[in-house]
């Protein structure tokens, strides 16, 4: 593969950059800081909801888990950000490929856990395949949007991009994870859009989807259909699909302003929250941190984003700007359906929150993301904005 | 720079913020103004307003013997959709409670949120069942009233239903004072009802029901039970009643009922069981009336024991032969020889001298017709139609029991009155109360004066004249005066006829005669012997009569 098929604004080869240890000037600190911050602020939230939970196990366990899972996130991180991403644009097809190979690989010996096939075991710790594909997906994506940003207004290049799309979306939701075959969707939208597709293009999709809604609909176990449908009265059904819902519920109203303090929640610890650890993680940290808890989550969270865009604004090509588009949206839809599920804004989808659920899996996968975003960071042409 | 469209980036990062803002707003809402609401239902859950259950009161008989009390014992409930393997959990279960598994597995597999496994566990089958360490299995400490002398005392006690609630007898009666009040603990809890030690606490302390010492004498009432309970075997008889009143005061010393039924298992009883005969029983006394009759009319200068009359087998009342038992004739009859022999047609001539109107009078004096006011559940009142009603031939028969019903605690009162030289009193079981404000003693309560000490000093010689020379002699105990008088009544069918042999058979009296301590009153419904049930009767008085005099060591009061 020549360097002629990547579409750079500049000519630039990934094999004659400069060396990285003179781009350190180019990492970008809001986006490192807000990274950092939020990884220390997931092992807070840690610490505090797993604390008591004496069923769940030792909450040393946890906290050293999640600590151990940090530092490779930042190992993961550095290594990433080593190489210059176009690196990533070069292996696309191949990246694409192992894609598809591990999301099947999971469908045949994955684990099953809650009635969920996602899990493969690489060297004795689960892993949770799909996370992993959806920044994969974000750089296949990212690659072939930006090698048609010329012609993004065919609606050929859209087609294409669904066609892309789908296998993945289609292994995903067959595992059976709703929630991370969404995250496709929307990762697809966000990146599609600021790659400059015509809007009523994205519009006709949308409604096609919608079109297509009640035949969806059809498909979907009952399991699934009742969380969709118990955010809109949890206490339709307050011991069975309102449950989870209530408890958030309950749990974000009792910690108040400034909640009831590290490790005093009781929802959580005591298991009226199931899988507090992830979907509804973001009830204990309100419980246990109350409102400031929460707006100190989304200031970071902010923060986190708009370093995220501006990264994008900055890129040396399209294709960085199209990494930090997808990355964008997975962590702004993740971070408001995952939220807006522990609300009951939102259908409860199994999504989890970025640095604050516990999993190796996700925040090595977000780690991996932003590795690449401080890679598009470093290969910046600083001196083109400077002047 | 092509790719970079910034209106785009502020566009996507502003649907980002607005849906910030919004999950913020919601959230801000959520942890101030909703969450009343979420506290409402959040407090039903983990701040569970437990109710400390009062300790029910202990209750003893007179000499402190306890005849019911409470115990804690552990309960197992489950949580079925929290019990990962239910075949596997049923099977434990059945084998640790010595039961099939199907069932528990049957009703595991329900669909119940919760359900009750077995209540009141022996404490190391508890034990067992929570090594098992299932998970969704709980256990609730649950109280469970026991009776330590099973079914002795089990009308006068009534018992306590699956709810809690006292039922029948003094648990019935009582069961305001027994049950005291709940306390309320609001603790933090987690789901599976372990109580939290760093949650809130706030405890308003329950106060325990009042302990109860009663009447009863637990050898009286043993005796009772076992003489009933022989009479019943021997007789067959449909249903029966034993009671002892202590005359001086109207306390019950004994009370027994039978078909009886066991407190601790009441599931298992016949609903017939469970109706207390000595209070919830009317039926037609009979002969034993008779002295009542007599007493009216020696009370109103009517007659005098020595005033006689031709006996010729029968009289006619209002139109109507009334005959004597067996229609036998004993010529020149004495007032006191209508006791001794139980003469229908001097009874009917005796009650015509008094008229209906008195008789009717005495009757309500000696409280027939409304309940005694005994602080019993399930009392009925018995029955005498009001005087209106009264054909001219009733009272013939009513002067010898027949055409009025009573329970065997209203003819036990009645003759208690006439041993105690007039005074009819109300009859009570709980002698005293022991709740936090201390000891509440009853204090007997007089309904009437009936009739004069002499008026009544002559009917007690008359009935012991009734056993020492008359037909009750079989009462006689060696060494001691008994009064008493037997009674035999025809059984009224629901269409006012009477049932064709078919009999209730009574005996009633008192002792030691000169100076009575206790009344003892005897009925037996449909016995065997027809006719001659009133010796079952009086076997079994003599039975419960030789027993107290024995236990209360009561000097005998004449040569054997």
């Amino acid at each position: 593969m020549s360097a002629r098929s990547i579409s750079l604004p500049r000519a630039a080869s990934p094999l004659h950059d400069r060396p990285t240890f003179r781009r350190l000037d180019l990492v970008d600190p809001y986006l490192l800081i807000a990274t950092l911050l939020l990884m220390a602020y997931g092992l807070v939230t840690t610490y505090s909801t797993s604390y008591e939970d004496v069923a769940a196990g030792d909450p040393v366990q946890f906290i050293l888990r999640g600590a151990i899972f940090t530092f490779l996130g930042i190992v993961t991180m550095v290594a990433v950000a080593y190489f210059d991403y176009a690196w990533f644009g070069t292996f696309a097809p191949l990246l694409y490929l192992a894609t598809l190979g591990l999301l099947v690989l999971v469908l045949v010996i994955g684990h099953n856990v809650l009635g969920g096939q996602r899990w493969i075991t690489i060297a004795g710790q689960k892993f949770q395949v799909s996370e992993f594909a959806k920044v994969l997906m974000i750089v296949v994506l990212a690659k072939y949007f930006a090698d048609r940003h010329d012609k993004i207004g065919s609606p050929l290049v859209l087609a294409g991009a669904l066609v892309l799309l789908g296998p993945a979306f289609a292994l995903v939701y067959r595992q059976p994870d709703l929630g991370t075959s969404l995250v496709f969707v929307v990762i697809f939208f966000g990146m599609a859009y600021l790659a400059g597709a015509r809007p009523w293009q994205l519009a006709s999709l949308v409604a096609i989807g919608l079109g297509a809604f009640p035949l969806i609909w059809g498909l979907l176990q009952g399991y699934q259909k009742s969380r969709l449908t118990a955010f809109l009265n949890p206490y339709a059904d307050p011991q069975g699909a309102g449950w989870n819902i209530i408890q958030s519920l309950i749990a974000i109203g009792s910690g108040q302003a400034t909640g009831k303090g590290l490790t005093a929640g009781t929802q959580s610890p005591l298991g009226y929250l199931p899988i507090a650890e992830s979907d509804f993680v973001f009830a204990g940290l309100a419980e246990d941190l109350g409102f400031l808890g929460a707006v100190i989550l989304f200031a970071l969270y902010v923060v986190l984003l708009v370093a995220t865009l501006r990264i994008g604004f900055r890129s040396r090509d399209p294709f960085g700007t199209f990494i930090a588009a997808g990355v964008f949206s997975m962590l702004a839809f993740q971070l408001v359906v995952n939220v807006g599920m522990a609300m009951s804004l939102m259908p409860v989808t199994g999504i989890p929150l970025p640095f604050i659920s516990h999993g190796g899996s996700s925040l090595l996968s977000v780690c991996m993301a932003l590795g690449i975003l401080q890679s598009v960071s470093m290969r910046r042409d600083a001196s083109r904005l400077r002047s | 720079m092509p790719t970079v469209r910034p209106r785009r980036l502020r566009l996507l990062f502003a649907l980002f913020a607005v849906a910030s803002l919004v999950l913020a707003g919601r959230l801000a809402y959520w942890q101030t103004f909703g969450r009343a609401e979420l506290l409402a239902r959040a407090t039903d859950q983990i701040r569970s307003d437990l109710v400390v259950a009062a300790h029910r009161g202990v209750i003893r008989d007179r000499n402190g013997a306890i005849l019911a009390t409470t115990v804690e014992l552990r309960s197992l409930y489950a949580l079925p959709s929290r019990i990962p393997d239910h075949a596997r959990a049923a099977h434990d279960l059945g084998v640790l409670l010595g039961r099939d598994p199907a069932p528990i597995r049957a009703a595991l597999d329900s669909g119940a949120e919760w359900l009750y496994v077995q209540r009141w566990l022996p404490e190391e089958t508890a034990t067992a069942i929570a090594a098992l360490n299932i998970p969704g299995l709980g256990f609730l400490n649950e109280p469970k009233r026991l009776y330590p002398n099973d079914a002795i005392g089990a009308a006068v006690l009534g018992f306590v239903n699956d709810n809690g609630d006292g039922v029948n007898g003094v648990e019935g009666y009582y069961d305001a004072a027994l049950r005291g009040t709940d306390g309320r603990l609001v603790v933090e809890r987690d789901p599976s009802d372990r109580d939290l030690a760093v949650g809130l606490r706030e405890a308003v302390a329950p106060r325990d029901g009042a302990d109860l010492t009663l009447t009863i004498d637990l050898v009286a009432q043993t005796a009772a039970e076992r003489e009933l309970a022989a009479a019943m075997q021997k007789e067959h008889a449909a249903s029966g009643s034993v009671l002892v009143i202590d005359p001086t005061d109207g306390s019950i010393r004994a009370l027994a009922s039978a078909p009886t039924y066991d407190p601790s298992a009441v599931r298992l009883a016949d609903p017939e069981a469970l109706r207390d005969r000595a209070i919830a029983w009317p039926y037609e006394p009979g002969s034993t009336m008779k002295a009542v009759t007599i007493a009216a009319a020696l009370n109103e200068h009517l007659v005098k024991p020595s005033d006689a009359y031709n006996d010729v087998g029968y009289t006619i009342v209002g139109g109507r032969r009334l005959n004597n038992a067996l229609g036998k004739a004993y010529g020149p009859t004495t007032v006191s020889q209508i006791l001794e022999r139980s003469l229908n047609a001097g009874a009917a001539w005796v009650g015509q001298k008094l008229g209906a109107q008195r008789l009717a009078d005495y009757f309500e004096r000696f409280g027939f017709g409304k309940p005694t006011g005994v602080d019993l559940a399930g009392e009925v009142s018995g029955t005498v139609r009001p005087l209106a009603e009264w054909y001219p031939v009733d009272v013939g028969t009513a002067s010898f029991g027949q055409g009025v019903s009573v329970s065997p605690l209203q003819l036990a009162m009645a003759y208690a009155a006439l041993a105690n030289g007039g005074t009819l009193y109300r009859p009570y079981v709980v002698a005293s109360r022991r709740d936090a404000d201390g000891e509440h003693r009853t204090a007997p309560v007089t309904v009437s004066h009936v009739v004069t000490p002499d008026t009544a000093a002559t009917i007690r010689g008359m009935l012991l004249s009734a056993v020492d020379i008359g037909i009750a002699h079989n009462a006689a105990i060696s060494g001691f005066s008994v009064a008493g008088k037997t009674g035999t009544a025809q059984i009224a069918s629901p269409d006012g006829n009477y049932v064709d042999d078919q009999y209730v058979s009574s005996f009633a009296g008192f002792f030691p005669a000169a100076d009575p301590k206790y009344v003892v009153l005897v009925v037996l419904e449909k016995p065997d012997s027809r006719l001659l049930g009133t010796l079952t009767a009086t076997d079994a008085f003599k039975g419960v009569a030789q027993d107290i005099l024995r236990y209360a060591r009561i000097q005998p009061d004449r040569r054997p």
